[in-house]
């Protein structure tokens, strides 16, 4: 039964009703604001400063593993990885207090390999600068380091619309001053 | 060979979190979701609600691996607490605090125990900060703001007794508007003693 779950648990997330696929959207904040900066292991204990990701398009995912909507839509950020691959364009996906075996024993169930960073943040301390209330809330970063959009609850990442917002960020040059919200570069 | 108790609890938590995963299609008001976990929805104004039974033994599961202590494990397992669904189908952001919500039981009618209150609980009991960071986050957030398509779950605490009944008072703000739906007759999980 045990070996068995975690292939039950993949059915199941197949068969999610139509509730969990509703149109896919992430809210564009009126005024982009600057992201908090902050220094993450990842599970290999490699470390990431948000700031030495500007210049790209960032996609910063608060998960953990216990919480259904975040484990089905990982695959769709890993499809959204490769989609990008190569362009100026990171995911960093960041656990809420767990460890590593709990986060690298959740990978060994999923049928895709995750190939963007898994950032640890034992305690908390991190989410707690991000308006954050619940598990997954994600944020697209512009080019500055702004948080451009936000999204609460599971997505399907690989989605049209959704691309469509991460191509529009990669296509702006960014800004000159960073209190002109996100006004292309002439 | 029989599974031990443990590692049956860590299945029976993998059922749920599948069950929650997958009930969108089973569950209808008052249905069964799966694991023999009974679920509650209702969609209004532009907010779907849906309420899932987590049973016991599921509670005990995921709370014990996250280190909590077998009497505070006891002490929520019979709290009656639901996986809280809920989503904003509506087309402008809706605003939620949990603060205005009312259970409405046949020894009256009062508001959900707030997460801040659990939390000193868990403190005074000595649960450890990791454990108690689990908590936070695994419940159902106390107030948020759902812009179109957002939803979340989380757990909600009712803190009634097993196998007893009420109506939930669901109450929303859209755009300094306030908006209403009631699930009625939601009953915990487990026998009435």
């Amino acid at each position: 039964m045990n070996r068995l779950a975690p292939v039950l648990v993949a059915g199941l997330i197949a068969m999610a009703g139509p509730a969990a696929m509703a149109a896919e959207q992430a809210a564009p904040l009126a005024r982009r604001l600057p992201a908090p900066d902050f220094t993450l292991p990842d599970v290999e204990d490699k470390t990431h400063r948000l700031a030495d990701y500007r210049g790209k398009v960032v996609l910063l995912n608060f998960w953990a593993t216990w919480c259904p909507p975040c484990r089905k839509e990982m695959p769709s950020m890993q499809r959204l990885w490769e989609k990008f691959r190569g362009r100026d364009f990171a995911i960093l996906a960041v656990d809420v207090g767990e460890d590593e075996e709990r986060v690298f024993a959740f990978t060994l169930e999923l049928d895709i390999p995750l190939e963007f960073p898994l950032l640890l943040d034992r305690d908390g301390k991190v989410m707690e600068r991000w308006p954050v209330r619940g598990l997954p809330t994600t944020f697209i970063l512009d080019r500055e380091g702004r948080i451009a959009y936000q999204a609460i609850g599971g997505r399907e990442w690989d989605a049209p619309e959704l691309v469509a917002i991460m191509q529009g960020l990669m296509a702006e040059g960014g800004t000159s001053d960073p209190d002109q919200g996100g006004r292309p570069r002439p | 060979m029989p599974p031990s108790p443990v590692v049956g609890r860590r299945a029976a938590a993998l059922l749920w979190l599948a069950a929650a995963l997958a009930g969108g299609d089973a569950a209808r008001a008052g249905g069964q979701a799966g694991g023999g976990a009974a679920s509650w929805r209702q969609e209004a104004q532009g907010l779907f609600l849906r309420l899932t039974q987590i049973l016991p033994d599921q509670l005990r599961a995921f709370y014990e691996a996250r280190g909590f202590d077998p009497a505070a494990v006891e002490r929520i397992a019979r709290a009656c607490v639901f996986q809280t669904e809920l989503r904003n189908t509506g087309g402008t952001p809706l605003e939620v605090d949990l603060a205005d919500w009312r259970l409405v039981t046949d020894r009256g009618t009062r508001p959900l125990r707030s997460k801040d209150s659990w939390l000193k609980e868990w403190e005074a009991r000595g649960v450890p900060p990791p454990a108690r960071l689990a908590f936070r986050w695994a419940t159902f957030p106390a107030h948020q703001v759902f812009q179109p398509g957002d939803w979340n779950m989380g757990m909600l605490i009712t803190d009634q007794p097993p196998g007893s009944r009420f109506d939930l008072e669901v109450r929303w703000r859209r755009g300094g508007k306030a908006q209403a739906l009631v699930l009625e007759a939601v009953r915990c999980p487990g026998q009435p003693s």
